[in-house]
């Protein structure tokens, strides 16, 4: 026993001085024989020569000697590894074309993976997060809308399932009393609304029952962002209070960095401080529940959906809800891009799947390079699980390096995708490429390389040795065997890139289409600043306005200056029920907008008929209105708009009647996808209460990036205590296409990616089939062949893989496309065009990816090509 | 009579080497001409078998291997029965006649 072990040892780490031992032991037995052999009276040559021969294959009988020493396995991987290394470094080209393709692939697959990870896979950033629901009221249309606040309070109270509950609003608001004013998203919330997330302050506390009722001491929550960039990071809270309107409030806590919930907010406070509607169709708020231990979400909406209906019963018309739904709160949040990421995920997959088939193709063409390397090392005495062991050692390391390389990838991948989309992405601070990612990464890449492994062995596994040393010397019939897997390959390759294509061709006229629809208004030359007044009485605040826009009308360039209280593409502002004609009988439903008079020209919203506010309007005079073309249209169809009336006090509490003075074009305020909503805009003087929030637009001759500084300090001369955000038209419109352009770069990227890889796999096989024909085109040459009969040849054959591939491509193409139609816009998943055009780009990718290795085949020197053999 | 190549026979050959070390340490070369000239010839022994039988035997501890001179004072890796060779040869002896025994009754009664 003791003696194997050391033998073993001996073996693993004395491996040459074993060799050479070997090596001697042989020479030795060598010599003793040529010795007999003289003593019979050979001459020496002879003598030698006959030793020899009986000796049969020294290199075998040293192979042999070898597998005694039981350290074979490990011997091997390492012989395996430095073999492997060798081979790779040997062919710097190919192995760099087989791990850059690899690691695209195996890089968009981990970049993607780590976005649907991190926004559907893994659970929200919260304890026992899937007890988190979000409950909203159903209408008895079946829509599901906002809370309202006493019916949030019936139901928090009533049911028997729930362990906390929580309503909250969020928007900007400008807040004052850290380093610099700031307009920042603001969240009110109820008391229970941190320990129904299950998340406390980091430092400091979270609100104090007494603190969460109408004249409690006002105090805040921040956010770790705030207290660090704002606040200095200061352990002392209670030294510095936040200014929000006029009220001073005391900061009793910082929430964790990983906090960030509703997305984006800074600053929370109590919502019960402020006394809120008693109409139980005043909606806004939005709710979070946490389901009690045992609970389920099936009990709970059951439980839920009977308090809702005894509302409606106990309050009739004044109420709009008839039931109450209760969703999982990463649904809630997850739930419209789920279906796109998804998409996205299959997509990226096929795209693994056509770098995985050009790198098998190009594995394959190695490998019947290398058919007589693997014949003599078969004669060697290699087996056959000895060179698939070889094989899947190559193709691991390939797929290996080739995993790392796509994890750097991935990283500058999911950088530049969340920066296509920050704005719209759920969970958007949470993606990052992280050990799961990676570990997806090195388990995609091991599988690729078993994957890769196969196709050689398919081919070469169980062939016979000297078959495979007599057809190198001739390319026979099993090359022309790989020679139609290879076909095949290219085959799937083309296929999978068509649908890809027509996927991404569908996205690209989509964009297309909705970049025709006309905004309603000039997106270029204009610069909006957006400013909240909080807790100003309306008249201070439209004055306030109104010294703004003065200032503003008077830096140079500027054409044009005009503000509203919610610009179009930035997520809206109020709408609501109207009364034409202050008659109770002539309901209507439109946009609610505060506008001063010089809006329109700053927007470049043209005015059809009537006239636009002018100086001869004013907070004293007959209110007036204009109401935009489609609601002209649909409640004065037949009729002139002008001078008729309409009663919006639903908005503002203001029951004056509106005197209709013109009508503007349309705007597609929930951009350009959204139809245009009919739309009133009232004069900010005379409606001010509505427009705590302010944007003012102005319109330049000059450079947009040097308005804003100007356009700052004319609001800092003014007052240095209103922070403002400012967004030039053309970055808020381009913003509102983030959704769409997302996809379309993922799609097209992805598409473009195998569109150049099919090309590449076209490209090979056909420059292999020239070669291969090298001696036939000679003789055809000889013969008479024109250069045309030649290109004509070749060409037609790669064309013809090409046709199959387009036609498998389009079929599968027409079943999948159905499954991106919730992404595509007034266009058909099944467009004829689109499939017609891919057709045609492939089939001129594919005729140049022919043409080009072709050539070579035509500048065949006969008399060279007939010798050659 | 052809020679018989002890190939044929699996386990023979380890067989065969046991016995030959049994007079005493020796060099492969001399091993496979001990085992030709003691079966008068019929039996021959390749290299390609003999050196992996002796790795192989020395592995599994039967036999041991040390370098000394030959008879011409050249360096040659000598081979020795160890104590446990020893007995691997007496069971395998043992082993031998017996299946030997019983081919032969077949052979006869048939």
């Amino acid at each position: 026993m003791l003696n194997k072990l050391k033998l073993r040892l001996r073996a693993l780490f004395h491996k040459t001085e074993m060799e050479r031992e070997l090596d001697e032991e042989l020479r030795f037995h060598l010599e003793k024989e040529i010795e007999q052999n003289l003593q019979r009276g050979l001459t020496p040559e002879e003598a030698r020569n006959a030793a020899l021969r009986s000796f049969g294959g020294l290199e075998q009988v040293k192979e042999e000697s070898r597998d005694t020493r039981g350290v074979r396995g490990l011997e091997e991987i390492g012989q395996d590894l430095s073999y492997s290394t060798r081979m790779l470094l040997k062919k710097p080209g190919f192995t760099a074309i087989v791990v850059f393709t690899l690691a695209l692939g195996i890089g968009a697959c981990t970049a993607i993976f780590s976005i649907v990870d991190a926004v559907l896979l893994r659970p929200l950033p919260y304890p026992q997060a899937e007890k988190i629901v979000s409950l909203r009221e159903v209408d008895p249309t079946g829509r599901q809308i906002t809370f309202a606040e006493p019916n949030f309070l019936d139901v928090r109270a009533r049911n028997h399932t729930l362990a906390a509950a929580a309503e909250y609003i969020m928007g900007p608001t400008a807040v004052l009393g850290g380093s610099e004013p700031v307009r920042t998203d603001v969240a009110y919330v109820s008391g229970d609304f941190f320990k129904t997330l299950g998340v406390q302050p980091a430092n400091g506390r979270s609100f104090l029952p007494e603190e969460a009722k109408v004249g409690g001491h006002p105090v805040a929550v921040v956010s770790h962002g705030y207290w660090q960039r704002l606040l200095g990071s200061r352990d002392d809270l209670l030294a510095t209070p936040l200014r929000i309107g006029d009220t001073s409030y005391t900061v009793i806590g910082v929430m964790p960095q990983s906090f960030n919930f509703p997305k984006d907010t800074e600053i929370w406070l109590p919502i019960e401080q402020s006394p809120s509607s008693e109409s139980r169709t005043a909606h806004g708020k939005r709710v979070l529940a946490r389901l009690r231990d045992g609970v389920t979400l099936v009990q709970a909406r059951a439980d839920l959906s009977i308090i809702g209906k005894q509302l409606k019963l106990e309050n009739g018309a004044d109420i709009d809800m008839v039931d109450v739904a209760a969703l999982p709160l990463k649904e809630a949040m997850v739930g419209e891009v789920s279906q796109s990421l998804l998409m996205m995920l299959a997509a990226v997959g096929f795209l693994l799947l056509v770098a995985c088939t050009n790198v098998a193709n190009l594995l394959l063409a190695q490998a019947m390079a290398r058919q007589r390397e693997f014949a003599v090392r078969t004669a060697l005495g290699a087996t056959r699980g000895r060179l698939a062991q070889q094989f899947i050692t190559e193709n691991l390391m390939l797929a290996l390096v080739a995993g790392v390389v796509g994890a750097v990838f991935s990283f500058w991948g999911v950088d530049a995708l969340i920066g296509l989309n920050h704005g719209n992405l759920p969970r958007a601070d949470e993606i990052s490429v992280n050990m799961r990612a990676l570990a997806f990464t090195f388990a995609l890449a091991s599988l690729v390389a078993v994957a890769l492994s196969l196709v050689p062995l398919l081919r070469f596994g169980g062939r016979e040795v000297q078959k495979g040393l007599k057809e190198t010397a001739r390319g026979q019939s099993a090359n022309a065997a790989s020679h139609r897997l290879r076909a095949m390959l290219v085959v799937t390759q083309v296929a999978f890139t068509i649908v890809l294509l027509v996927g991404a061709g569908l996205l690209i006229k989509s964009f297309v289409k909705v970049l025709e629809i006309d905004p309603g208004f000039r997106t270029e030359s204009a610069v909006a600043m957006e400013i909240s007044l909080n807790d100003e009485s309306s008249q201070r605040r439209a004055s306030f306005y109104q010294q703004a826009l003065e200032r503003l009308a008077a830096l140079p360039g500027v054409t044009a200056v005009g503000g509203v209280n919610g610009l179009p593409m930035t997520g809206g502002a109020a709408n609501g029920q109207f009364l034409i004609d202050n008659n109770p009988t002539l309901k209507g439903y439109g946009e609610f907008r505060v506008a001063s008079p010089g809006y329109f020209n700053a927007m470049g919203i043209p005015l059809l008929r009537g006239r636009l506010f002018d100086p001869s309007d004013g907070a004293e005079t007959p209110q007036v209105a204009l109401i935009s073309e489609s609601l002209a249209r649909q409640y004065w169809p037949n009729e002139n708009p002008l001078g008729k009336g309409i009663q919006f006090g639903n908005m503002d509490g203001d029951m004056h009647l509106l005197r209709v003075v013109g009508v503007v074009s349309d705007v597609r305020e929930f951009g350009l996808e959204a139809k245009a909503q009919p739309t009133v805009y009232v004069h900010y003087l005379q409606r001010p209460e509505q427009a705590e929030d302010f944007a003012i637009v102005a319109r330049t001759q000059g450079d947009v990036k040097t308005l804003i500084p100007a356009m700052r300090s004319a609001l800092q001369s003014l007052n240095r205590e209103v922070p403002a955000n400012f967004h030039t038209l053309g970055q808020i419109f381009s913003s509102s296409l983030d959704n769409r352009r997302f996809g379309l770069v993922i799609f097209g990227s992805f598409a473009a990616t195998a569109l150049l890889l099919a090309a590449l796999g076209i490209y090979s096989v056909t420059a292999y089939a020239v070669t291969q024909r090298t001696q036939e085109i000679g003789i055809r040459i000889a013969l008479g062949a024109r250069v045309a009969d030649v290109l004509r040849l070749l060409i037609g054959q790669g064309m013809k893989l090409v046709l199959l591939g387009i036609v498998l491509g389009l079929g599968g193409a027409f079943v999948l496309t159905r499954l991106i139609g919730h992404l595509l816009f007034e266009v058909s998943a099944t467009d004829p065009l689109t499939f017609i055009g891919v057709t045609a780009l492939l089939l001129l990718v594919g005729l140049l990816a022919c043409y080009l290795p072709s050539l070579r085949a035509t500048k065949v020197d006969p008399m060279i090509a007939l010798r050659y053999e | 009579m052809k020679n018989i190549q002890t190939d044929l026979l699996q386990g023979t050959l380890d067989l065969l080497v046991l016995k030959t070390l049994q007079a005493g340490p020796t060099h492969g070369w001399d091993i496979a001409q001990r085992i030709q000239q003691v079966s008068q010839g019929i039996l021959r022994v390749g290299q390609g078998s003999l050196y992996p039988a002796l790795h192989r035997l020395e592995a599994q501890g039967w036999i041991a291997s040390e370098w000394g001179a030959s008879e011409n004072n050249r360096r040659a890796k000598f081979y020795k029965l160890t104590a446990a060779g020893r007995k691997q040869l007496a069971a395998e002896t043992e082993i031998w006649e017996r299946f030997t025994g019983a081919v032969k009754l077949i052979l006869k009664t048939t």
